[in-house]
């Protein structure tokens, strides 16, 4: 005898679907090649006879007996289906209350997976993704080591001579002036080597997709080329671009590229070659010290990320003799894949960036709005069938089995999960998606990355609600006594506890829910009326192109008399702030330089703590007196911090005076050391203008004027101060928007459940009631008596969903914005007594029928 | 029609069952093709191109012993029936007649010359 057998469950499987008069021929067939087989190699063997198990499964060689049956099941699933139909037509509103609720759950579910699965398959057009990836270096900055994308400028010439790297391009974006004839306007310049068009697929519409290889061409995609030149064909064309007084350098189009599609976490708009960037900073090639643009790798195909190590060993050495403030202690490459997932803890990436904790906390909130849905239907699910009990008797009486019954009963919800699935889908195709990509500056379209991804989702969360909601109700009713129910006697849901905990879960959901969102919408509200540290209402800003700027503006605006302060600075806080190192004996810091004029602290009403201001006619404030902010004086711990030497990069400095701390980035990161220090009126890259109280608009319409006589040709660049966070706090207002819709979604859904419950559970108690009416008892008692149970639950649910949800909410907060925030109450209080309105609302609109009804009607029937 | 006539496959399974005589079941056609006509055939459409046969009454069949290699099972052993041996005598008449209507000339090598 062989002692090797095949798989067991495929063997089954054969037995069980194979025609009996065939089964021994072709089990034996089967059989005799698996054992020829399995001399050789099990797993082959095993795999083999699955294969020919499979093959077998022909219309001919099925049982015909088993077809039969199955034929009765499709006529009984039909029977199913129209019963359940008709049932779902005579409760015409509970059943469609039912579906609108868990449609607009599944909307949710289904809009909050299309986003999570296009971030995570961002940049997947690129054929040759898999070889591609970004040098990301761990840097040693002070006491931590932080991962950087940027690397210095020669890496890329360093890893050209690697055997193993097929491409390689370093990419940056700098901020410059484009212009074509006399259209001018700001934009950011991507500098690429010219390789990046060989490693990647960006696709081109018009021209040459290696036009960077000369540096005299530039690359603009289609809606850049509509801007400017009012047409797509504009290959050959010329336009200059000016990344400073003394960089401006003239292009030819070289080529037209599609705009940058949906999926890539790398935009652009234009792209000029690297060797632009050796133009303007002649020792480029050997400067190993600063960290410039990103560097993409691409590998040979056969190559792996490993012999990369000898070319970064090398590089690190050479970095570490450059810059030994900011070391890199370890080099290792993000694949492309991964780099938008990744982003989020790499700084300077080009690629833009998500937090994994907002991705990860839509996804809960989906998973709850569902939960919260199902249950909902799983509860009106039970109270609905006190309609149904008849049919029930009937069924069983006739003959169905048990199994049978719960069977119809998954069928039936099945269906209506099918219809809320469809329903759904076509509420996030037609409104969550649109008004998504409306409220966010990101496109995402309605795709999902494969159609495998596609089913297991769909089939999933349809499997998923079906189970969900539908096995208590079929299990329950399955179990009813059929002679009980036909004499009507079946006490039905009388009081059960496992409704009662039910009915909590969903309460307790959605406290979790809304507290969450509402303590989430409450921060984002402090932040908008934080303290910036500075007044930012009074203060106007101009972006200067040159300091030829300042001064022609300066005498215009001189003698306007709701000016109060003008002055400039060459970075400017909230706008562009740049890290210079800062050391004192021991300590080291990197800390942000904002070189200004006379009067910034006074025009920005910075509040000076400790000190003085600059004055310009102390010769050493030009040269080497700084302002510092607290956060630097706490960070490298003085005491008195007055006169203080520390030096900056290599320029020897004295503190003369310090400031409270206040923001010159987003929010989003925790305010760190900075300082001002005194720059001549040249250097100026931005005008500051205080106006008198409450004049500002009139300032601002001086400024604009005298722009215009003085530039006509530039764009218009005059803007407040309290404007420079817009983006951010645009971001903040956009993230309220969603968190009060789901908010308003879970109220919904608890509205939905709650009305359905209420109503069946008064139908079943009219008796009681008409009895207590009979016997004189008062609407008020009546009232008492219907909703204490609700009040009851909805108490327990305060108290275990309110606090889980500030946790839970907490925890995401604090991961996205690094400063206390304030606890307030109103969230709770706001949560509470929605749904305390909500239960009493709902009670009272089915209240009237106790009212209303007559006891004789009511205790008559029967 | 369907049935009438035997398709290429067919007629090589009719003559491996032929020359397998006694012996020709399933997995031993299998094997045949494999060795004679380099066709390598998964056991399940074996079985299918037999089943099919038997349907047009070109083959029959019977249950041998019992086998040890089989765990136990018996095997289905496929004989030519008097149709059958029709049917491949006309198949290869048909060709035979076919391929010399073909001009001499088309079957000569044809050299392309510098």
């Amino acid at each position: 005898m062989p002692t090797l057998k095949p798989p067991r469950w495929a063997d089954r499987f054969l037995e069980w679907y194979c025609r009996p008069d065939l089964l021994e021929e072709i089990q034996g067939d089967a059989h005799e090649l698996y054992y020829r087989e399995s001399k050789t190699s099990k797993r082959k063997a095993d795999w083999k006879f699955i294969w020919n198990v499979i093959r077998f499964f022909r219309w001919h060689n099925i049982s015909k007996k088993k077809f039969s049956t199955t034929s009765i099941a499709i006529s009984m699933l039909k029977s199913y289906l129209v019963s359940g139909y008709r049932n779902m037509l005579r409760n015409g509103t509970p059943s469609f209350v039912n579906i609108a609720g868990l449609s607009i759950a599944i909307a949710c579910a289904v809009t909050v997976f299309i986003l999570e699965d296009s971030f995570y398959h961002l940049d997947s057009m690129h054929t040759k993704g898999e070889d591609i990836g970004v040098v990301v270096n761990h840097v040693k900055n002070g006491d931590e080591v932080i991962r950087w994308a940027r690397s210095p400028y020669p890496l890329t010439e360093m890893l050209r001579n690697n055997a193993s790297v097929e491409h390689v391009a370093g990419a940056g974006v700098l901020p410059a002036n484009v212009r074509v004839n006399d259209k001018v306007f700001s934009e950011n310049i991507m500098l690429v080597d010219p390789d990046f068009m060989r490693m990647f697929d960006f696709k081109v519409i018009a021209g040459n997709r290696t036009a960077l290889d000369k540096k005299d061409q530039v690359l603009l995609t289609k809606e850049m080329a509509i801007k400017y030149f009012g047409n797509e064909q504009v290959v050959g064309e010329a336009l200059s671009i000016k990344f400073n007084d003394e960089d401006k350098f003239d292009f030819t189009v070289g080529g037209v590229l599609e705009d940058t599609p949906a999926n890539s976490s790398i935009y652009f708009d234009f792209m000029v070659s690297g060797a632009i960037w050796r133009d303007m900073n002649p020792m480029a090639h050997e400067d190993w010290s600063n960290f410039r643009g990103n560097v993409f790798v691409e590998k040979k195909q056969k190559a792996d990320w490993q012999s990369l190590d000898k070319t970064f060993a090398q590089y690190q050495i050479l970095q570490n003799q450059g810059n030994t403030s900011r070391p890199v202690k370890r080099v290792e490459v993000i694949g492309l894949p991964k780099i938008a997932v990744e982003s989020y803890n790499i700084s300077g990436s080009l690629s833009w960036s998500n937090d994994p904790s907002a991705m990860i906390s839509i996804a809960i909130i989906a998973l709850f709005l569902i939960l919260l849905a199902a249950f909902n239907y799983m509860n009106v699910a039970v109270a609905s069938i006190s309609t149904r009990l008849k049919e029930i008797g009937i069924r069983k009486v006739v003959g169905s089995s048990k199994r049978q019954i719960i069977i119809q009963f998954m069928v039936e919800n099945m269906m209506l999960c099918g219809v809320a699935l469809v329903l759904g889908s076509l509420i996030a195709y037609f409104l969550l998606l649109p008004a998504f990509n409306e409220t966010f500056p990101v496109k995402v379209a309605f795709e999902i990355s494969s159609w495998q991804m596609a089913f297991v989702f769909f089939g999933g969360l349809l499997l998923f609600i079906a189970v969900v909601s539908g096995t208590y109700p079929s299990l329950y009713v399955a179990a009813f006594n059929a002679t009980k129910i036909l004499k009507g006697k079946e006490k039905f849901g009388a009081k059960s506890l496992f409704s009662r905990i039910l009915l909590s879960i969903q309460f307790t959901l959605s406290f979790i829910i809304m507290v969450g969102s509402l303590i989430f919408v409450a921060a984002s509200t402090y932040l908008e009326r934080m303290d910036w540290g500075y007044n930012k209402e009074e203060t106007l800003l101009v972006r200067l192109q040159s300091s030829r700027q300042y001064e022609e503006l300066q005498s215009l605006m001189v003698n306007d008399k709701n000016t109060k302060v003008i002055t400039g600075s060459a970075r400017h806080i909230g706008v562009w702030s740049q890290p210079v190192t800062a050391h004192d004996i021991d300590k080291e810091y990197l800390a942000v330089m904002f070189p200004v004029g006379r009067g910034y602290l006074e025009a920005m009403n910075l509040r000076l703590k400790i000190g003085r201001d600059f004055d310009e006619s102390i010769e050493s404030d030009r040269t080497e007196s700084i302002i510092v902010n607290e956060c630097l004086v706490r960070q490298m711990g003085w005491t008195h911090p007055i006169g203080y030497e520390l030096m900056d990069d290599s320029v020897k400095r004295f503190v003369i005076g310090v400031v409270e701390d206040f923001y010159f980035k987003s929010f989003f990161s925790e305010i760190e050391p900075a300082m001002f220090c005194m720059t001549p009126q040249e250097n100026f890259n931005f005008m500051l203008v205080k106006a008198d109280a409450g004049r500002v608009s009139e300032v601002k319409k001086a400024l604009e004027l005298a722009w215009k006589k003085i530039s006509p040709d530039d764009p218009a660049a005059v803007s407040l101060q309290s404007a420079v966070f817009d983006g951010f706090l645009q971001g903040n207002r956009s993230n309220n928007k969603v968190m009060i819709f789901i908010a308003l979604v879970t109220v919904t859904l608890t509205t939905i459940g709650l009305f359905g419950l209420v109503s069946y559970n008064i139908t079943r108690r009219l008796k009681e009631f008409s009895v207590r009416k009979v016997f004189g008892a008062s609407i008020t008692t009546l009232f008492r008596l219907m909703s204490r149970d609700y009040v009851f639950i909805v108490g327990i649910a305060f108290l275990i969903g309110a606090p889980t949800g500030a946790l839970l909410m907490n925890l995401l907060i604090k991961t996205i914005y690094p400063m206390a925030i304030p606890v307030v109450a109103w969230p709770y209080i706001l949560a509470i007594g929605t749904m305390v309105l909500i239960v009493g609302l709902t009670v009272v609109s089915q209240f009237y029928r106790v009212v209303n009804e007559n006891p004789t009607e009511t205790l008559r029937i029967e | 029609m369907k049935g009438t006539y035997l398709g290429e496959l067919e007629e090589l399974v009719l003559l491996t069952v032929g020359i397998l005589y006694p012996d020709a079941y399933g997995v031993a056609v299998m094997d045949e093709l494999k060795q004679q006509a380099s066709r390598d055939l998964n056991i399940s459409a074996v079985h299918a191109v037999l089943t099919r046969l038997e349907e047009k009454g070109l083959l029959k069949s019977s249950m041998s012993d019992p086998t040890e290699e089989r765990g136990g099972r018996r095997k289905r052993i496929f004989i030519i029936t008097a149709a059958g041996k029709r049917a491949l005598e006309e198949a290869q008449e048909l060709r035979t007649q076919m391929y010399r209507q073909i001009p001499k000339v088309a079957l000569q090598p044809i050299v392309v010359g510098y």
